[in-house]
């Protein structure tokens, strides 16, 4: 029954995380209004434009680098860089995020401006958006824990095996499965994603606003930007975190409920003929699954390969967030004077 | 929105605290609308965040803020009635103008009135 437990919350992930991605696409479509700016504001939305522009694409490098950097640079450890490798490049993205700060303009006029509004962390974001990487987090925890539980020590004393045959001249592990050897980096580098979400997103709504009023509206367009990027890098590592423990639990489970032995009758047939070495054909072999383990570790193993569709679909999303649409209001024709 | 002059004679904190005002008694901001962060406003205007936090201290004086810690500074407008007697003062300036008064003489009026 323990076995069945990572499989619901993949499940229950998959439903959330998938409803949750259906809505962020229609918003990006419905969010596909352009600001029109005054002429004489032209340069100046170009300068922020390409300023928030660039900001998101060094994070988008600078995370991709230092993924890159720690899955490769540091081997060993069964695997545990190429663990820990999504959640800190996402972080080095956000973190870069919270150290470019957002290019300000005092109005010339000595007239300085600001609106009497809250600016706080969900201010320039959808509800959903927000929503999605906190309980995407809660389900991953639940599914560590649920994995953790259900893993067994290997030879080396570390929780990652789910079960081990031993047979004369061989063992069998059910391994890499993720238990708490690979439950507990996740947990952690999820932990300092979530806390550095939140910097990039105080970060993004408190940086101060222009003085010029004419610029407000652009402003809140980056400022939405920017607030759509950093919750799809952040959600889009969560659910790829969730995909993949889903996905390596399911395989080591349905691997390990599959059973196969030589057939009795054929035994039988060799031991009498005296014949202790003989070749097995594949038609003496008798295969089986366990159920509800095998069934069990196919559904998780489906839901792992969704939840690894949908974080790569956030990942689309952070890269389309960089893309702020803007235009230049055409200047009114001066009015004709019949002589 | 609020606005300050560098070329004004008035103290920005107090400009500050004036607008502020303004916007409370005549139902601009609402009651229990949330207000900017000290440091928020004060970034924004380019200001010192002393100079907002001496114009939200008068305001909290003034019984119109209040500031919690972890639930920010809010409009805390002791008295609802103040937008109905501001309608009443509208209908009262129209018809003042109807009949040709000076604001002099209508605020005589009032005062012969409130008296």
């Amino acid at each position: 029954m323990a076995l069945l437990l990572p499989s619901l919350i993949a499940l229950l992930a998959t439903a959330f995380s998938a409803a949750v991605s259906i809505r962020a696409l229609k918003s990006v479509r419905s969010r596909g209004r352009t600001i029109v700016v005054l002429v004489a504001a032209e340069a100046e939305t170009r300068r922020a434009v390409r300023g928030a522009q660039g900001r998101m694409l060094l994070a988008l490098v600078l995370g991709l680098v230092a993924a890159i950097a720690v899955a490769n640079l540091w081997i060993g450890a069964f695997g545990i860089p190429l663990t820990i490798a999504p959640g800190v490049g996402a972080a080095i993205a956000l973190v870069s995020i919270v150290a470019s700060p957002l290019p300000r303009r005092q109005a010339p006029s000595g007239i300085r401006r600001a609106d009497l509004t809250a600016r706080e962390a969900t201010t320039f974001g959808p509800r959903w958006a927000f929503v999605l990487p906190v309980v995407a987090a809660v389900l991953l925890v639940a599914l560590v824990v649920a994995t953790g539980a259900t893993a067994e020590l290997d030879s080396r004393g570390l929780a990652r095996v789910l079960y081990t045959v031993v047979q004369p001249g061989q063992t069998n592990a059910g391994s890499p499965y993720p238990g708490w050897y690979y439950g507990a980096p996740i947990l952690i580098v999820t932990g300092i994603l979530v806390g550095c979400t939140f910097l990039a997103l105080r970060r993004v709504a408190a940086a101060p606003r222009n003085s010029a009023i004419d610029f407000w509206a652009m402003d809140d367009a980056v400022r939405s930007a920017l607030t759509r990027f950093v919750m799809f890098i952040s959600s889009g590592t969560i659910v790829l975190y969730l995909g993949a423990v889903a996905l390596q639990s399911g395989s080591i489970l349905r691997s390990g409920a599959q059973w196969s032995h030589i057939k009795q009758s054929v035994l039988d047939a060799h031991l009498r003929a005296g014949d202790m070495s003989f070749v097995t054909r594949a038609k003496d072999v008798v295969h089986g699954v366990v159920q509800p383990q095998y069934t069990t570790g196919a559904i998780e193993t489906v839901v792992g390969l969704l939840l690894i569709g949908v974080a790569l679909t956030l990942a689309i999303l952070a890269i389309a967030s960089i893309r702020i649409r803007w235009s230049v209001s055409a200047p009114s024709e001066p009015e004709k004077v019949d002589a | 929105m609020i606005t300050v002059d560098d070329a004004h004679p008035t103290p920005a904190f107090e400009q500050i605290r004036a607008q502020i005002a303004n916007q409370i008694l005549i139902g601009t901001l609402a009651n229990g609308q949330r207000l900017p962060a000290v440091r928020q406003l004060a970034a924004d205007l380019g200001l010192a965040p002393g100079t907002v936090a001496r114009a939200y201290s008068e305001l909290e004086g003034e019984g119109l803020i209040e500031t919690r810690r972890g639930a920010g500074t809010r409009v805390s407008l002791q008295s609802d009635h103040y937008p109905e007697v501001l309608d009443a003062a509208i209908d009262f300036a129209a018809a003042a103008r109807e009949r040709s008064l000076t604001l002099d003489a209508a605020i005589l009026a009032l005062r012969a009135a409130w008296e």
